[in-house]
């Protein structure tokens, strides 16, 4: 996977950069989504790249515009942003071996670590050498963030000028968690874990629904593996 | 110009996503045995990825017929290409365009 030049493997940002392409394709069109949305909403422009910069969380991001379009008061729109991001708590813990000290670095990596981050980084086997992961990840965080910010301000700019975008380019996203899942469940004990969260899931659905369902969902779904990785005896 | 409510919502919002970003990092080593960290670096990854995927898809359920076949003929292919050539980024461009395609290419 990795190309190397004269035996020695790419530079982070080049690493991270060819890791962080799946996300680039499906960052920029949904933050240019949202960035349209947002001005549509009669909103200022030059909040959408904000959010992106300060908040850096698409689902929270579309909930604020909706909200401040419906003249709902900022502490509520940020007691909303809690429990919606409750579930980043999940995935910090996948990196702690990985960041083993407190560094600029690390904080910036905590504060980037998004759904799509996580996914990606939590499913590509680390570096050998640590101090190179440690590179690798947060220079993919930062890439990923800037498409981010990018896809909100091109958004915001063009406003209704670009409505859609290229409609369907945006299943870059589902595209990439469907390849890392393939490559999870070549373990059968990762299957097997897939297979018992996606029952959850759908469970869940079923009877939830899926409108401000994901963290519920998501939180019996790992108990419900955990509970089931313990019953097998391997922990 | 920004609006006050504006930047207001965008400082406390950021300040309101911090706890569930930066506890994990600042507790989680005291909070954790060895054996759960091996839970959540081994087994919680392949688990979040099929929530995630189920509730995409089923939020696909409820969208436009052409956007419902090019989902599903971008999801086909991507397997196929995965399955067959096993590179990340050959997998994702290829099941990306044929969603693009069909659903850009749907008759009517």
């Amino acid at each position: 996977m990795i190309d190397t030049v004269q035996g020695f493997p790419p530079s982070p940002w080049r690493h991270a950069f060819r890791l962080s392409i799946p996300i680039l394709m499906g960052y920029v069109p949904i933050g240019m989504a949202f960035g349209v949305l947002w001005v549509q909403q009669g909103l200022e422009p030059s909040g959408a790249p904000l959010l992106a910069v300060i908040v850096y969380a698409g689902a929270s991001q579309f909930m604020a515009a909706a909200m401040l379009a419906a003249g709902q008061s900022p502490v509520e729109i940020a007691l909303a942003t809690l429990v919606l991001n409750a579930r980043h708590a999940i995935y910090g813990l996948a990196f702690l071996e990985r960041f083993p000290k407190w560094s600029v670095a690390k904080g910036y990596f905590a504060f980037a670590l998004t759904d799509e981050t996580y996914a990606l980084l939590a499913a590509s086997p680390p570096s050998d050498d640590p101090g190179r992961d440690r590179a690798i990840l947060w220079r993919v965080a930062f890439l990923n963030q800037t498409y981010w910010v990018a896809g909100c301000a091109i958004g915001a700019v063009a406003g209704s000028l670009m409505p859609g975008g290229v409609s369907g380019l945006d299943f870059a996203l589902t595209a990439l968690f469907i390849v890392l899942l393939l490559e999870q469940v070549r373990a059968a004990e990762k299957a097997r874990a897939a297979l018992v969260a996606t029952a959850v899931a759908l469970a869940g659905v079923l009877v939830l629904g899926t409108t401000n369902t994901l963290l519920p969902i998501l939180a019996a779904a790992l108990a419900v593996v955990a509970v089931v990785r313990r019953r097998a005896g391997t922990c | 110009m920004l609006s006050g409510p504006v930047l207001l919502t965008a400082v406390l919002m950021g300040l309101a996503t911090a706890p569930a970003r930066f506890l994990p990092f600042l507790v989680g080593h005291r909070l954790t045995r060895p054996t759960l960290r091996r839970l959540f670096t081994d087994l919680f990854p392949p688990a979040v990825l099929a929530v995630l995927i189920v509730f995409f898809f089923w939020n696909v359920g409820t969208a436009p017929r052409p956007v419902q076949a090019a989902q599903a003929a971008g999801a086909l292919v991507t397997i196929a290409a995965h399955l067959g050539l096993r590179n990340l980024l050959v997998s994702v461009g290829t099941g990306t365009a044929v969603c693009i395609l069909v659903q850009n290419l749907w008759p009517g």
